[in-house]
């Protein structure tokens, strides 16, 4: 039976989000990453269902039960991190940042014309838009609709400082049709996961030894619009740096139609397996990513 | 009105890849999203590019756009109306 998918919320309630903030405003971020063990230790247990997706990713990747065990942990500390560093930047803190390969990048943001770049959940995505975003040329970030409402709050002020919007997904609604439309049309620039479950339409790629559904709607909406596409990873390293690593996927329109999204989408996944194994600890997708409910399309 | 609801079922069929459907397959007046087509928003990107590229209607209200797809009847008096190619 498929498990129950990531339900695409920063854990936390709105209180624990706002001590955050001021924790790292008041002690440093060095402390705040110490104060986590604590409470990763606590959520090991407190979220069997998490706990299990971690491990299943590691257990995939071929580590025996024990050393699964460990690198869950291992994995959460990153993105306790990460989740840390998130709140750090929304308090004003900021990191080295290591970029390779992104002349494809300016080169887009100084065109007129509009592109997607398309990230995922290994390492901190987001760290890119706040430290690459142009004055000149918007990027809209497309969102899911149940993050809870302080992530979004807080997130939303510090992206608009760097002249970043959001276009929010909300399950049975084609809104957000329209403004991806109209932004690619003025020039901007659509930041999108390819990793995450966006309706219930999935594209069967083959990833880490096994069949995993992608959201057929993230890769048809490449196809379909036919713009630049540049994958994105960004990967924290130690001392507060994050590196950047880009380059450009391209539709194959020798294939039918129908076949370019699937296409792509196992580009993707290719290259998100390459990736996620060279870094297993930023792996941040906890659950049963090869077994989650979904409709294949053909 | 009828030719270009006629020529309209086809570009949809085309744009939309439904390689199995006739214009005469699909009825002008049910809904397109939800029941009826039940097109998803994915067909609602390439009716946008449709209507675009083919009449040069740009759609950029959500509210104004879902109103227009309602039907295929609806979409035709609106290109009628608004076409500018």
């Amino acid at each position: 039976m498929a498990e129950q998918a990531w339900n695409g919320q920063t854990g936390g309630t709105h209180w624990m989000q706002r001590t955050l903030v001021g924790l790292i405003r008041c002690v440093g971020i060095q402390a705040v990453y110490g104060i986590m063990h604590l409470w990763l230790v606590w959520y090991v247990f407190a979220r069997p269902d998490v706990t299990r997706g971690a491990y299943i990713f590691h257990r995939r990747r071929g580590r025996n039960r024990f050393l699964a065990a460990i690198d869950v942990y291992r994995s959460y500390y990153h993105f306790g991190k990460v989740i840390i560093d998130r709140f750090a930047v929304y308090s004003g803190y900021r990191f080295d940042i290591v970029a390779e390969h992104t002349e494809r990048y300016y080169d887009k943001m100084n065109s007129h014309a509009g592109f997607i770049l398309l990230f995922s959940h290994l390492g901190n995505s987001e760290m890119a838009a706040y430290s690459m975003a142009t004055p000149g040329k918007r990027m809209n970030i497309l969102a899911f609709g149940g993050e809870t409402p302080v992530v979004m709050e807080e997130r939303a002020k510090v992206l608009e400082k760097n002249n970043i919007g959001m276009i929010v997904v909300n399950p049975g609604d084609i809104s957000h049709i329209f403004e991806i439309n109209e932004s690619l049309n003025r020039g901007e620039v659509l930041a999108v996961a390819g990793d995450r479950r966006m309706g219930d339409k999935t594209i069967d790629c083959t990833f880490m030894g096994g069949t995993a559904p992608l959201p057929a709607g993230v890769f048809q909406l490449c196809a379909a619009i036919r713009c630049p596409i540049l994958l994105t990873f960004v990967l924290k390293e130690p001392k507060n740096k994050y590196h950047i690593y880009m380059e450009e996927l391209h539709i194959n329109t020798t294939l039918p139609r129908a076949k370019q999204a699937a296409d792509l989408a196992q580009q993707y996944a290719s290259r998100l397996e390459q990736m996620a194994l060279e870094h297993p600890y930023e792996w941040f997708n906890f659950f049963d990513f090869w077994n989650q409910p979904h409709k294949a399309v053909k | 009105m009828e030719q270009l609801i006629e020529q309209l079922k086809q570009q949809i069929i085309e744009s939309l890849n439904f390689e199995d459907m006739t214009p005469a397959d699909i009825d002008a007046d049910a809904p397109l999203f939800g029941e009826g087509l039940g097109l998803d928003s994915i067909d609602a990107l390439e009716l946008i590019m449709l209507l675009d590229r083919e009449y040069g209607i740009k759609l950029a209200d959500p509210k104004a756009g879902k109103a227009i797809f309602k039907s295929v009847r609806i979409m035709a008096e609106y290109i009628q109306a608004n076409r500018t190619k």
